[in-house]
């Protein structure tokens, strides 16, 4: 059986434009080099690793916003194309990191999802209101935040909503792009509750992107662990985590602030429970 | 009324972890202690001391109190070059021409720069957000400070960053016998960083005490709820919320600010006065029910 | 916000004036009583008269109802022409980008005034030369703006999130980007207006605006020039109205920059 959603040998290069003088061949920056990552239904998939390692590009192609010079990605075994044919184009959703600039700062929460809805044909005009109640629901959120703007809502609230959006287009597929890292440990902690729950209600696979090893382990049951570009370990987390076979996996685990305290830093890579 | 009655003390070759979360008055007590306070925040009452002598606060800008802010990029002025930023401290203190080269290149080993020489010729942007990080901290150091503030300094940076910075950190104040002021909203870099530890909620501190004991037993339900809803890398384990959103400095809650979304509150919460009270040697609490809840929290945070 | 409200209030006053000036003027615009020439203020004339025995409030007035409109017109016209225009080069990219922009520094490459005054000259003097020739020449600084804040708000999430929902360009470009690129283009367009009513009336003092005896600030101004050193106070009511009308659509500007910025 083949994968809800899956990446095959995927490299994407940018290329930086230089000015108009030539004689200097600029070499491509080579974002993703070749990746790999599968995610079956009702699953849920970490993508863990540091800053320009290539994790929020990996998750654009995954979503459809990127176009891979190499490789494929393939929904339900069928390869998908750049750009998504239309009916195919909600089936992976994303949330991005930002809470300030996720959300439109113009529009309520309802004008997007009403749009939403009635563009794909979702819920019949009358039933748009409760189809934007229930929205909220799902991600706990009073049904007043509704009509409000961006502006007046905390960022909790706001990537709440965020993920609400993504939920409107009823997605297979949820990529969570360092969703929680700009918000507080409590706050974190309830939408992080939102995003396991919704793998078990609604069956939707889950892709957390982070560089917080702890928020993978949490929610997460395989991991991918990029450095540079490439996948360098993949598999179960409770594995990689316990006996982490590369070298970066080791050192990122060694680094991972931990509450235990007294330890030193080399030895906790072998010590998980 | 943002921060009310907050008292902090730290020791020489100390680091204090002042923990909570966004807009619990973490950072404004930081500035407040070194008089930056944001246009329209005002400090209305309160002193500092160093070595037991008061101290005012606009004067002991870049002298006595050093300060690491969270982005080192705003930090450095763009316009100078690394070693130039790091000589300007040192002008405070009369050192100029060649002493005050040598003395540069000496700071920026000490924070762990590699090849000082060449790096003192970089402008900030030419830097990784590590290598600038190390160069605030020189910066820092380049007055001599016995107290050294930093605001988030590694949350803008990757973990195995951050882990080198706290390493440097750890370094210094054991090497140059440094009292450190550690804010943060991460428990486990607290955990990792410092030897006591202080939790603020609402503009107060809610508890304080030895960084190991105050995390393994807490004496405050907020303290217990804010381990309890913290992943961890070591173990999967089910993340509880805290109910309800932190209160608006406008609104606090009367009697115990954290009484309308604690788990453990009883009717005497909402006039219950503040007072930090002594509950072991070293430990205080805020929190009137502490010891009836201990064996609770202990279970509850774990 | 102050200054907002007052910015608000004095254009406000300046409309208010246009619309009603037949009713609020003592006299006619161009009604002349030629045995009561460049006299000073009096009950019954109380700015005075002009030249031609014109009562110089009443002239105002209706002057307020050619400089206003002429100046509005002529500044929505390029202004809704460079906002499409950026909108599309920002968003599209390449060809559309490379078309709009080089073609707006075609039109920069000259100076602005001189190239209106060619183009007015060109057309013959009239408002409506006018508004021609501005729309020919001030859409580019809108498409400019507009194609900056576009580069922005291209690269925000919310946009990403349009695009993974689906959503096609002729839906997110007027619902999604549109209003929030609008502030700049709209503080832009008050100043302008200031600009586009300075211009008119030089334009009208050069002889090449409105003609006269249409009561106009600019005419009114070229009008009085003659008689400076006899009767010093005689060009004072256009030049301050034309002061003040400034102030008003500048502190509205501002407002609403200020605004926006938050």
């Amino acid at each position: 059986m083949s994968a809800l959603l899956a990446a095959q040998d995927v490299v994407v290069e940018y290329r930086v434009a230089r000015g108009y003088l030539r004689g200097r061949r600029d070499q491509p920056i080579r974002a993703l080099a070749g990746a790999s990552v599968a995610v079956e239904r009702g699953q849920a998939l970490g993508i863990v690793g540091e800053s320009g390692a290539g994790k929020t590009t990996l998750a654009k192609v995954l979503c459809g916003l990127l176009r891979a010079q190499k490789g494929t990605v393939s929904y339900n075994g069928v390869a998908l194309e750049y750009p998504r044919a239309r009916g195919l184009a909600r089936t992976v959703q994303m949330v991005f990191q930002d809470p300030g600039s996720s959300l439109n700062p113009v529009l309520t929460a309802r004008q997007v999802f009403a749009e939403l809805l009635r563009f794909h044909g979702l819920a019949p005009g009358e039933l748009i209101a409760d189809r934007c109640r229930e929205l909220v629901e799902l991600v706990h959120l009073p049904e007043r935040v509704l009509d409000r703007k961006p502006g007046a809502l905390s960022g909790g609230e706001r990537q709440r909503v965020a993920i609400a959006r993504a939920l409107a287009v009823e997605p297979m597929v949820l990529i969570a792009d360092e969703a929680v890292s700009a918000l507080d440990t409590a706050v974190q902690a309830a939408i992080l509750n939102v995003l396991a729950r919704l793998r078990s209600e609604l069956g939707i696979a889950l892709v957390l992107v982070s560089h917080d090893l702890a928020v993978i382990r949490a929610v997460c049951e395989n991991v991918a662990v990029m450095h540079a570009g490439e996948i360098v370990e993949q598999g179960p987390v409770e594995q990689v985590f316990a006996n982490p076979v590369h070298d970066y996996t080791r050192a990122l685990l060694a680094a991972a602030p931990r509450l235990t305290r007294h330890h030193s830093p080399a030895q906790v890579s072998s010590d998980g429970h | 009324m943002v921060v009310d009655g907050v008292s902090l003390e730290v020791h020489r070759g100390e680091c204090l972890g002042l923990v909570g979360e966004s807009g619990a008055g973490k950072s404004l007590t930081l500035r407040a202690a070194i008089g930056l306070l944001p246009p329209g925040v005002r400090a209305v009452g309160g002193e500092l001391r160093l070595s037991g002598a008061p101290y005012r606060a606009s004067r002991t800008r870049g002298r006595e109190i050093g300060m690491v802010f969270q982005e080192p990029t705003a930090a450095l002025n763009p316009l100078m070059r690394v070693g130039e930023l790091i000589k300007e401290g040192l002008r405070s203190r009369g050192l100029k021409g060649r002493g005050a080269e040598r003395k540069v290149i000496g700071l920026m080993r000490e924070a762990g720069i590699t090849d000082p020489e060449r790096r003192a010729r970089s402008w900030p942007h030419e830097l990784s957000g590590g290598q600038r990080q190390r160069v605030a901290i020189a910066m820092a150091l380049a007055a001599e400070p016995s107290v050294l503030l930093c605001d988030e300094p590694t949350t803008a940076l990757d973990v195995t960053v951050q882990e080198r910075i706290l390493e440097l950190l750890d370094r210094l104040r054991v090497q140059r016998d440094l009292a450190i002021v550690f804010v943060t909203h991460d428990l486990a870099v607290t955990a990792r960083v410092s030897q006591r530890l202080a939790v603020m909620y609402a503009g107060r501190v809610v508890e304080s005490g030895p960084t190991d004991q105050l995390l393994n037993a807490p004496q405050h339900p907020y303290t217990a709820r804010l381990l309890a809803c913290l992943p961890l890398v070591d173990r999967k384990r089910q993340l509880l919320e805290i109910p309800g959103a932190p209160p608006d400095p406008s609104a606090y809650p009367a009697g115990c600010r954290f009484h309308p979304r604690c788990t453990h509150a009883r009717s005497d919460c909402t006039d219950a006065p503040y007072v930090l009270d002594g509950t072991q040697p070293g430990r205080q609490s805020a929190c009137i029910h502490w010891a009836g809840l201990q064996d609770q929290l202990e279970r509850e945070s774990s | 916000m102050t200054k907002l409200r007052v910015g608000v209030g004095v254009v406000a006053i300046f409309v208010l004036v246009a619309v009603f000036a037949p009713l609020l003027a003592p006299y006619g615009p161009n009604s002349q009583n030629l045995l009561n020439r460049l006299a000073g203020p009096s009950p019954a004339h109380l700015l005075g008269t002009d030249a031609a025995g014109r009562d110089v409030l009443s002239r105002l007035f209706y002057g307020a109802r050619v400089d206003l409109p002429v100046a509005l017109i002529a500044v929505a016209i390029p202004a809704l022409l460079g906002t499409c225009l950026g909108l599309l080069a920002g968003w599209y990219g390449r060809f559309v980008q490379s078309a709009v922009m080089r073609t707006a520094d075609l039109v920069l490459a000259f100076p602005v005034y001189v190239l209106v005054l060619a183009l007015v000259a060109a057309l013959g003097p009239g408002a409506r030369s006018i508004i021609i020739a501005t729309a020919l020449v001030d859409w580019v600084i809108y498409a400019r703006l507009v194609r900056a804040e576009v580069l922005q708000v291209k690269g925000r999430d919310y946009i990403a999130a349009a695009r993974a929902g689906g959503l096609p360009a002729r839906r997110i470009l007027p619902r999604h980007i549109l209003p929030n690129v609008l502030a700049q283009p709209l503080v832009y367009m008050m100043s302008d207006v200031v600009i586009l009513i300075l211009a008119l009336s030089s334009l009208s003092f050069l002889g090449v605006g409105v003609p006269p005896p249409t009561a106009e600030w600019g005419v009114m101004i070229a009008e009085a020039e003659p008689f400076l050193r006899v009767r010093p106070w005689l060009i004072l009511p256009p030049g301050l109205t034309i002061v003040l009308a400034g102030i008003g659509f500048s502190m509205v500007g501002d407002g609403l920059a200020d605004r926006y910025r938050r």
